[in-house]
Parts: C-alpha cells; sequence; structure tokens
C-alpha cells in the first residue's frame, strides 16, 4: 500500500502528534494541559505543512498559532483562573455530540474520501501522483459521461418513436407487413 | 510521496474531534480552542489539494494565508469577549451566559 520511508514515517509520526494533541485539547479536565495539547497539535500541523512541501506555512504556523494564538490562550486560561479545573467538563448532551462527531466523520470517510481519493477512487492517487492533474481528468471524466448519456437519449428517443409509429399504424401495419412478407415468399418461390 | 487520501483522513479525523470538542466543551475558552482545531485541520486539507492537484499556482498557499490571519484575528476578538464576560458575570460556562436566549 504504502512502502515505509523517512517521509511516511515521518508521516506518521506527525500525524500521531496532530490527532494526539488535537484528543488531548478536547478530553482534558486542566485547561493549562488543554493548552499544551494544542501547541502539540499544532506542532503536528507544521511538520505536516513541510511534508507538504510547505515550509513557509510551516514557519507561519509555528510563529502565528503556537507564538501567538496558544499564547493568547494560555493567557486567556490563567486570568479565568477559578474557571480551570472544573468538576464537569463536558455537557449533558456529551455522549449525543460523540456520536454525531463520529457519524460525520463515517460519512466523510465512506461517502466523500475514499469514493473520490482513494485507492481506486474517481480521481485516485495514482494517476494524479505522476502528473498532478486531477482537474483534466475529471473534466475528460465528465465529459465522457455526458457524451454516454447524450448517446443513451437519443438512442431513447428514437425506439420511442419507433415505437409510436407502430402502434399509430396497427393492425394496417402489421397487416402490410405480412402481405409484403407474403408477397416476398411468393417472388422467392 | 504520501497517498492522498491519508492526508485527508488525518484532516478529517481531526476536524471531526473539533466539533466533538465545540458541541460538547462547557468552558468558552475550550471551545475556542477547539475550533482552532478545526481550523488547522482546514488548512491541512487546503494545503493537501494545493499540494495534489496545483503546486504550480501560489493561490492555495494565499488561501492558506488568509485563514491564518483570520484565525488570529478571530481568537484575539474571542479571547477579548470571553475576559469580558468573565470580568462582568464572574463565569465562563457558556451555560451560564444565556443573555442572548430569545
Amino acid at each position: 500500500m504504502i512502502e515505509l520511508n523517512g517521509q511516511s514515517i515521518a508521516f506518521f509520526v506527525f500525524s500521531l502528534l496532530t490527532l494526539g494533541g488535537a484528543l488531548g485539547v478536547v478530553t482534558s479536565r486542566n485547561l493549562i494541559h488543554g493548552a499544551l495539547y494544542l501547541i502539540l497539535s499544532l506542532f503536528g500541523g507544521a511538520g505536516l505543512f513541510v511534508l507538504l512541501s510547505a515550509p513557509f506555512m510551516a514557519a507561519v504556523q509555528v510563529i502565528v498559532y503556537i507564538g501567538a494564538i496558544a499564547i493568547l490562550i494560555i493567557f486567556a486560561v490563567m486570568l479565568t483562573r477559578s474557571m480551570t479545573a472544573m468538576r464537569e467538563v463536558f455537557n449533558q448532551q456529551w455522549w449525543i455530540s460523540a456520536i454525531a462527531a463520529a457519524l460525520f466523520f463515517v460519512l466523510l470517510m465512506i461517502g466523500v474520501i475514499l469514493p473520490v481519493w482513494g485507492e481506486n477512487g474517481l480521481l485516485g492517487d495514482a494517476a494524479g501522483q505522476r502528473s498532478g492533474d486531477h482537474g483534466r481528468r475529471l473534466g475528460h471524466r465528465l465529459c465522457r459521461w455526458e457524451r454516454l448519456r447524450l448517446a443513451f437519449r437519443g438512442r431513447l428517443a428514437a425506439a420511442d418513436r419507433r415505437h409510436h409509429r407502430r402502434h399509430r399504424a396497427g393492425a394496417r401495419y402489421r397487416m402490410m407487413l405480412r402481405t409484403r412478407l407474403l408477397s416476398q415468399e411468393g417472388t422467392a418461390r | 510521496m504520501i497517498p492522498i487520501w491519508m492526508y485527508l483522513v488525518v484532516a478529517a479525523a481531526m476536524f471531526c474531534i473539533g466539533v466533538y470538542g465545540v458541541l460538547s466543551r462547557r468552558n468558552a475558552v475550550a471551545i475556542l480552542m477547539s475550533v482552532e482545531i478545526m481550523l488547522s485541520a482546514v488548512v491541512i486539507n487546503l494545503l493537501t489539494f494545493w499540494r495534489y492537484s496545483a503546486p504550480e499556482n501560489i493561490a492555495g498557499q494565499v488561501f492558506v494565508a488568509f485563514v491564518f490571519v483570520v484565525a488570529a484575528a478571530e481568537a484575539a476578538v474571542g479571547m477579548a469577549i470571553i475576559i469580558a464576560i468573565y470580568r462582568s458575570r464572574r463565569s465562563v460556562i457558556v451555560e451560564d451566559v444565556n443573555l442572548l436566549r430569545g
């Protein structure tokens, strides 16, 4: 599926950092710990940006998110000191929201990501990696589909016309056919 | 090269974790942190599509820069609102702040 080289190992480490940090943010009881997990998650995101060959955006992520926003969040947590370690972290509908988020993820996976960008999806990665022409391939596929639809519609219309003609003619048409057939047989004999 | 769907799966999982945090946490600061996670997932998605579909076009990175700027402004305004509410009501629990409820 994917060969194990330095890039893929770095990808797995950074995505693990990102997702683990995100989980830590939403589940941590102490908000200071949540802010530190947020820094971890954003750092993993910066590593993913480097893997996506956008090093400037990784630097901006570190400077703006970790350097400014996370510090701002830590300041806000400290200024609202009495609220940092509450007994009840989640509200009463936490299980409904968990089900909703899980359902949303499953829907995204089986409805959008895997059928369109999966291994052998509509815009599968095999050809897109080679030349980076997802848009052209999509256009080509749409064009082919449109041609198919037009051809099918034309064939349907032709069949419809034939059907109408035959039924309007009715028995007379069938009689004529039979007589023509008989006469042809007669000439053949 | 990493397949594109792996990045998309990571971004989708991160976005759903952020959705769960926004819907289930009580502290307004925690909700804002979850919003930051969702924005980060969106940025990963944007950069992935830029890299895999149009790497010669710089517009994808410009979008990401816009998202960064908007996220920084949003965090600053959100923190200011939260601290103002804390100074007037002595609470940042979102169930206690129902001024706008009809």
